[in-house]
């Protein structure tokens, strides 16, 4: 049996409040799957994904990338294979589009042309003209900024795909566009998922699987359609509530508005 | 060609050599700074445990006056070079470029410091993860992510310490180092207003070509332009270079240094030495404007080679003698001790006094019946004395004091050309006069007699460093000075200086005494 892309195991972690950010959460990751994690602010959720890139790292416990300890490698050269997308994107203001996206190959030593076909072939994978390689994080609007932020994430052909909040701060339409394209690149490249989001629509509608945390600690760990038929745990339930309650109140205000249209 | 006129080209033929010395001297300043700074900063916005006493201590820095910084480096490094000599048989230099270069470099310190912790720490969080989200090593991180973006705040830093540091510049003159403040300094004075606005003007216009020039590297920074940045290194890069040309000429011929004492005698005495010695093919430098103590140390340390004492000062103040014998008693007595205490070789007299004197305006001393010391004791209660700078705090003064037990009502300090006007004025009644001051005949004063023989006679003594004590060609070229200049062809010299109106510079008043002297 192949090992999982990502091995949490028993995993805690300490800021100095009363309670653990993370508190013994084991969790794995097969290869292949989109997982998502969800929970209210605070919950502990990205805490969690950032010892995965040891951006955080657990006081208790051990986390294994692909088989191998993380523990026991260089987080430069961990962080050079994982993709990550940050919550508002973090593009470097001073580099074009271009750098921002060739930042991990030209840290990894790429070949100059190596670079420039990457980044063309990035452009067009998360369908941005190839002439943006040429200009400023500045001259960009949101949508546009993430997008090249899913592709310096991708940039060093990673197996693995991190990703914080990524669509939280765009605008409905271009969200779910952008979730779209992101899971259909998973898919493409044989990704491995990891994102982290308070939206629980967006966890239904993208992941193969829902994390739900609280207070630090998994509460629920299913598919979707599991996780959206009810939960034992009342506030888990309530949660995964949200999608299908808001969509129940769209349908009625659409039935009442239509007679009146028809008429 | 016009009094003024004469003042503005003496000031035009000066600049080359103190705006050279100005540029090398900033520039070396500043560079030392950013060197110290940068790094300095990067610490102090990571670890704020070292950012507090950084900036708190570049802070106090700042609070001193820029005079007193620069002269505490005299005496610092005077005791360090004892320190390095007997250690590691170096001699620091304790006069001059060094001290100068050190006090402004922690002068520059401090925008440079603040700017650079605060463009550092101003990095959006969100780029500094993603820094290290991307695989970047610290290193990495510095120098691609957080050093670019901090870079424009960093050059506001520089910009605002280079102009700091070139105008503090002008006030390395008293330590011995040439600037554009040699201008200001020497205008002072000798009241040549030209010279001071010239010097103020020359070094406001250096600071702003070099305040414009890192502008460009500050937009170039800012807006990821190459070309901006580039003109303005290259051009501040010719403008050092251009400036250090000169300098590295001159280091490579050895020169004789000749310092001045900071009044117009001095000026006068030190440019007709330097023009005998250039006159004979050889190469001088300058020190002017020096303290009195500080003149005498810095030729003890051959940081000077020549210049102009007087006898009864030395005696008094560095043979820390309290008798007063007889003028020709204590000039051969004056002359040995120098040559076996300190090695340095009295040359001779120039052929006057510049004694320490009280003076009063002719007819205030007349309607009081004051003539010597004696009578001034009985009316000094209801008097104001006015006092150069340092006169009051002169061993002469106390003794005066003592002899005759003169009480004032007010005592004052002025510089020497306002200590004058004092008495015309009426803001002082008794002055302490120079002997060989052209104004007590100008002004129709009167210099108060000494009978009880209280302060020692102040032959002008040309005095050489132990170094150049033997040196036949420096001896030779000033050796017909000795005993040249009678009392009344120095006043006229000094007169021509220190006169309001149409007054010369020291330069043209050492030709005229020359030509006056036949020598």
């Amino acid at each position: 049996m192949t090992s999982p892309a990502i091995d949490l195991d028993h995993v805690t972690r300490r800021f100095g409040g009363p309670d653990p950010a993370v508190d013994a959460v084991t969790l794995s990751v097969p290869k292949g799957q989109f997982l998502a994690i969800v929970g209210a602010s605070g919950s502990g959720k990205t805490t969690l994904m950032k010892m995965v890139n040891r951006l955080v790292e657990p006081d208790e416990g051990a986390v294994r990338v692909e088989g191998a300890a993380v523990a026991g490698e260089d987080p430069v050269q961990l962080r050079r294979r994982i993709g990550y997308v940050f919550q508002g994107v973090g593009l470097f203001p001073h580099m074009t589009v271009g750098e921002n996206i060739a930042i991990t190959p030209r840290l990894l030593g790429w070949s100059p042309e190596d670079r420039a076909a990457r980044v063309a072939e990035l452009l067009d994978l998360v369908s941005l003209p190839r002439d943006f390689a040429g200009r400023f994080p500045d001259q960009l609007s949101g949508g546009q900024r993430q997008r090249v932020g899913v592709a310096r994430a991708l940039a060093a052909r990673p197996g693995i795909l991190l990703m914080d909040e990524p669509f939280g701060a765009l605008d409905p339409i271009t969200r779910e566009g952008l979730g779209a394209a992101t899971r259909a690149l998973h898919d493409d490249l044989g990704l491995t998922t990891l994102m982290v989001t308070h939206d629980v629509q967006e966890a239904v509608i993208l992941a193969d699987r829902i994390v739900v945390m609280s207070r630090g600690r998994v509460v629920a760990d299913d598919t979707p359609a599991v996780l959206l038929a009810g939960h034992a745990d009342p506030e888990v339930a309530a949660l995964m509530e949200t999608p299908a309650r808001q969509a129940r109140t769209i349908s009625r205000l659409l039935q009442a508005a239509a007679p009146e249209a028809r008429s | 060609m016009s009094a003024a006129d004469s003042q503005v080209a003496a000031a035009w033929a000066l600049l080359p050599d103190y705006l050279s010395q100005h540029v090398v001297l900033s520039a070396s300043a500043l560079a030392l700074g950013v060197v110290i700074s940068l790094p300095l900063s990067v610490l102090a916005a990571r670890n704020p445990a070292v950012r507090w006493p950084v900036l708190t201590l570049a802070g106090l820095i700042q609070t001193i006056p820029g005079l007193a910084l620069l002269a505490l480096f005299y005496p610092l490094l005077l005791a360090l070079s004892g320190f390095t000599e007997g250690v590691f048989g170096v001699r620091l230099q304790a006069l001059g470029f060094l001290p100068a270069l050190l006090a402004l470099t922690l002068y520059s310190m401090l925008p440079i410091l603040r700017n650079g912790v605060a463009g550092l720490t101003g990095v959006d969080p969100a780029v500094r993860e993603a820094a290290d989200g991307v695989g970047m090593t610290a290193r990495q991180k510095l120098f691609r992510i957080e050093a670019p973006l901090a870079a424009p705040v960093v050059m506001a830093g520089v910009r605002t310490a280079a102009v700091w540091t070139i105008g503090a510049a002008t006030l390395s003159t008293p330590v011995g180092q040439t600037s554009l403040g040699n201008y200001i300094f020497s205008g002072l004075q000798t009241e040549n207003w030209v010279f001071v606005l010239f010097g103020c003007a020359a070094s406001a216009g250096l600071a702003l070509i070099v305040d414009q020039l890192l502008g460009l590297i500050e937009r170039g920074a800012a807006r990821r332009q190459a070309l901006p940045a580039i003109i303005g290194l290259a051009l501040l890069g010719v403008g050092t270079l251009a400036a250090l040309t000169p300098q590295l000429l001159r280091a490579t011929a050895p020169a004789y240094v000749v310092g001045a004492k900071n009044f117009s005698e001095q000026y006068i005495l030190a440019d007709l030495m330097a023009s005998r010695l250039q006159a004979d093919g050889a190469l001088v430098t300058r020190r002017d404007g020096l303290g009195s103590a500080i003149a005498f140390r810095a030729l003890e340390a051959g940081e000077i080679d020549v210049y102009v004492d007087y006898s009864g000062t030395l005696w008094t103040n560095v043979m820390g003698r309290k008798d007063i014998p007889p003028r020709a008693e204590l000039m051969a007595e004056l002359t040995r001790w120098m040559a076996e205490e300190k090695g340095v070789a009295v040359l001779g007299s120039l052929g006057f006094e510049n004694a320490y004197a009280l003076a009063m305006q002719r007819k205030l001393a007349n309607s009081l019946g004051v003539e010597t010391l004696g009578d001034l004791a009985t009316q000094a209660p209801a008097l104001t004395i006015g006092g150069d700078l340092e006169f009051l705090s002169r061993p002469e003064w106390t003794a005066m004091e003592k002899a005759y037990g003169l009480r004032f009502r007010r005592q004052k300090s002025f510089n020497p050309t306002f200590m004058y006007r004092a008495l015309g004025s009426g803001d002082a009644d008794v002055i302490s006069a120079f002997s060989s001051d052209g104004r007590i005949a100008a002004q129709n004063l009167v210099v108060l007699g000494d009978p009880k023989g209280a302060v020692p006679s102040y032959d002008a003594v040309i005095l050489i460093s132990p170094k150049r004590a033997g040196d036949r060609r420096l001896i030779e070229a000033l050796q017909p000075l000795v005993g040249a200049i009678p009392v009344e062809e120095m006043r006229k010299a000094n007169y021509a200086v220190d006169r309001d109106e149409g007054k010369i510079s020291p330069a043209e008043a050492a030709k005229r005494l020359a030509a006056a002297i036949g020598r």
